[in-house]
């Protein structure tokens, strides 16, 4: 496989239940780095993980992972090699112990006796399990069974990590454990991390990708840099002197250098400059002319929040 | 190179992946760890087959020390006083066909007890997630299920009957049992394997249709019961002996007797016989579909 090629690649995958079309037509090239899969529940995201890992059939389309295609036998056994997958549910038999079952999962994934007990120890350690490691699991708190799940997706190394809702049911400080790891993997380890969450902040707070799904195909993708920059005309400026400027003499002043005017608020002015202009030339040229000095200018990022929701928004009106 | 909140860092797998790893085995052994968790269950239900055999192993040793002493007295009175033991004791053959007919029960309990919940957990939990994306297919999960429920076949029943085997090898005089009786040694092997085959394959296939435990448990061995005692009934009621075929012992006891030949074969021989692979086929046939779905995750 080509190293710079994206590790997920999938083309007008279409999955119905019944009646129900979980993807439609879902067109999806996933880069390496930290991708959030975000979309509202029901979206299609925890379908779209299993078959990448060949646990369900499409009933059109084709999709690859690390260059091999789920739909094969040979190629959805070396998939399940070089992926770990994190599912969503609890599925942890209660009476195993946390190094027991990642042991044993290594193992099932083909690591040897010995270098299963090493990489279980391993990622326990890295998961923050290592005191709870020979204690059932029936004895895990959520947060605790939430990273032995993460443990258990990464006792073979995988190139390609797939997470399924992995904050769900965690208390703050659980949360801020798992995110911290799902971060660490993606931007330190160089692992392909696919956070699949219904959690934009998880998603803002750790992934440099997003592709937002919605009713099984994906309305948005790009790096969240971008989406969330594509605001920065909207600028918040700081003043002084501008108590001091009718509102007669500010109109005007903008008016002529086409800004407009959002919000004024005693030294404070919120503003969206030209779509043609490069810089801040123009609010400079007002401050000139109404007669105030500019002490600092601060480009409005939006939230992903926003942008998810305006394309949720549009979405829904085009329907 | 470390998290803030990590105490430890993470670490690149330097190693190989093995070619073949053996993955049924390691699911049976993940299976039979877990059986053994409980410990008390795990008495009650080897220690029956445990005396058994201990018993039926001394007895069977009993048998040829005594005979050897009185045989070496010689005369007339000898030769009663060993026929007299043999009476008493039974031929070694018979022996061992008893025992492996009687702790064929002793599996059953042992197996369904462990075996019940070997699926209907995976199935209940969604445990078949993490297995089946790994590199394990259905072949794969079945194998080690199965081996998984067979283990404690083998402990409750083949391997007491490898102990009385082995103790009327060692203690026959010039290894007298294998010359004469040895054909019990394959036959009592084929018995237990099939038993221990059929059961295995019954109890998974019932513990893959339900996802309880507990319902397993009591639908594994309550089919087998709530069948005898109805194939039996019914048996007598419409006077057709061959319904026998419906209940597993009976079927059982066909096979044992056209093996070791300890008894008449019973005149539905064939007909029991067929029961038997009825009683194979059909809970292979759900196990099969069932885990068919539980691979293909809906």
């Amino acid at each position: 496989m080509d190293p710079g090629a994206p590790l997920i690649q999938a083309t007008g995958l279409h999955k119905r239940y019944g009646d129900v079309h979980a993807l439609r037509g879902l067109e999806l090239q996933v880069p390496h780095g930290t991708v959030g899969l975000l979309g509202p529940n029901g979206a299609g995201k925890t379908t779209l993980l299993k078959l990448l890992l060949g646990l369900l059939e499409p009933d059109e389309g084709t999709a690859t992972v690390v260059g091999l295609d789920p739909r094969r036998r040979a190629d959805r056994l070396t998939i399940r090699t070089k992926v770990g997958y994190m599912p969503e549910g609890d599925c942890l038999l209660p009476e195993t112990t946390g190094v027991e079952l990642v042991a044993t999962l290594g193992r099932l994934t083909g690591l040897s006796r010995a270098d299963a007990m090493t990489r279980a120890h391993e990622v326990l350690d890295y998961c923050q399990l290592e005191e709870a490691r020979y204690r059932p699991v029936q004895g895990y708190s959520t947060g605790m069974k939430q990273r032995l799940k993460l443990a258990q997706a990464l006792v073979h190394d995988p190139d390609l990590v797939l997470l399924d809702e992995p904050t769900n049911g965690l208390d703050p400080k659980g949360r801020r454990q798992m995110l911290d790891l799902v971060a660490d993997l993606g931007r330190n380890q160089g692992k392909t991390v696919l956070l699949c969450t219904h959690l934009l902040p998880d998603v803002e707070r750790t992934c440099d990708h997003v592709v937002l799904l919605q009713t099984g195909a994906v309305r948005l993708t790009g790096a969240v840099a971008e989406l969330t920059g594509a605001d920065a005309l909207r600028v918040d400026v700081t003043t002084q002197g501008l108590t001091e400027v009718s509102p007669e003499a500010l109109d005007e002043a903008l008016k002529k250098a086409g800004v407009a005017l959002e919000t004024r608020e005693g030294e404070r002015l919120r503003v969206a400059l030209p779509a043609d202009s490069s810089s801040a030339d123009a609010l400079f040229s007002v401050a000139m002319s109404a007669g105030f000095r500019i002490e600092g200018l601060a480009p409005l990022k939006a939230s992903l929040e926003q942008v998810f929701l305006e394309t949720v928004a549009q979405t829904e009106g085009a329907a | 190179m470390k998290a803030s909140t990590h105490t430890e860092v993470y670490r690149p797998f330097e190693g190989q992946l093995l070619a073949r790893p053996m993955r049924p085995a390691v699911l049976a052994w993940s299976g039979i760890r877990l059986g053994f968790r409980k410990k008390l269950p795990a008495f009650l239900l080897f220690t029956p087959p445990t005396v058994n055999a201990l018993a039926y192993a001394v007895m069977v040793y009993l048998r040829y020390s005594m005979a050897e002493q009185v045989g070496s007295e010689g005369g007339f009175q000898a030769i009663q006083a060993q026929s007299a033991l043999k009476e008493l004791l039974g031929d070694v053959a018979r022996n061992v066909a008893q025992f492996a007919e009687m702790s064929a029960f002793f599996a059953l309990l042992a197996m369904t007890w462990f075996g019940a919940g070997m699926i209907a957990d995976d199935r209940r939990i969604g445990a078949n997630l993490l297995y089946f994306s790994r590199p394990v297919t259905r072949i794969t999960y079945i194998a080690g299920k199965w081996l998984g429920v067979a283990f404690f076949g083998v402990v409750t029943l083949l391997a007491p009957a490898v102990l009385i085997l082995l103790t009327a090898t060692l203690a026959s005089p010039d290894w007298s049992f294998l010359r004469e009786e040895g054909a019990v040694i394959p036959q009592t092997f084929t018995y237990a394997a099939a038993w221990i085959a059929v059961v295995s394959t019954l109890v998974l296939g019932l513990s893959s249709l339900v996802q309880r435990r507990s319902v397993a448990l009591v639908l594994s061995f309550g089919s087998v019961m709530v069948l005898h005692g109805l194939a039996e009934g019914a048996a007598e009621i419409f006077e057709l002996p061959q319904l026998r075929a419906l209940s597993l012992f009976n079927d059982f006891s066909a096979l044992a007797a056209g093996l070791f030949g300890h008894r008449d074969l019973n005149p539905e021989h064939d007909v029991l016989l067929l029961g038997l692979v009825a009683w194979t086929l059909v809970p292979a046939l759900l196990l099969w579909r069932q885990v068919r779905k539980m691979e293909v995750v809906g």
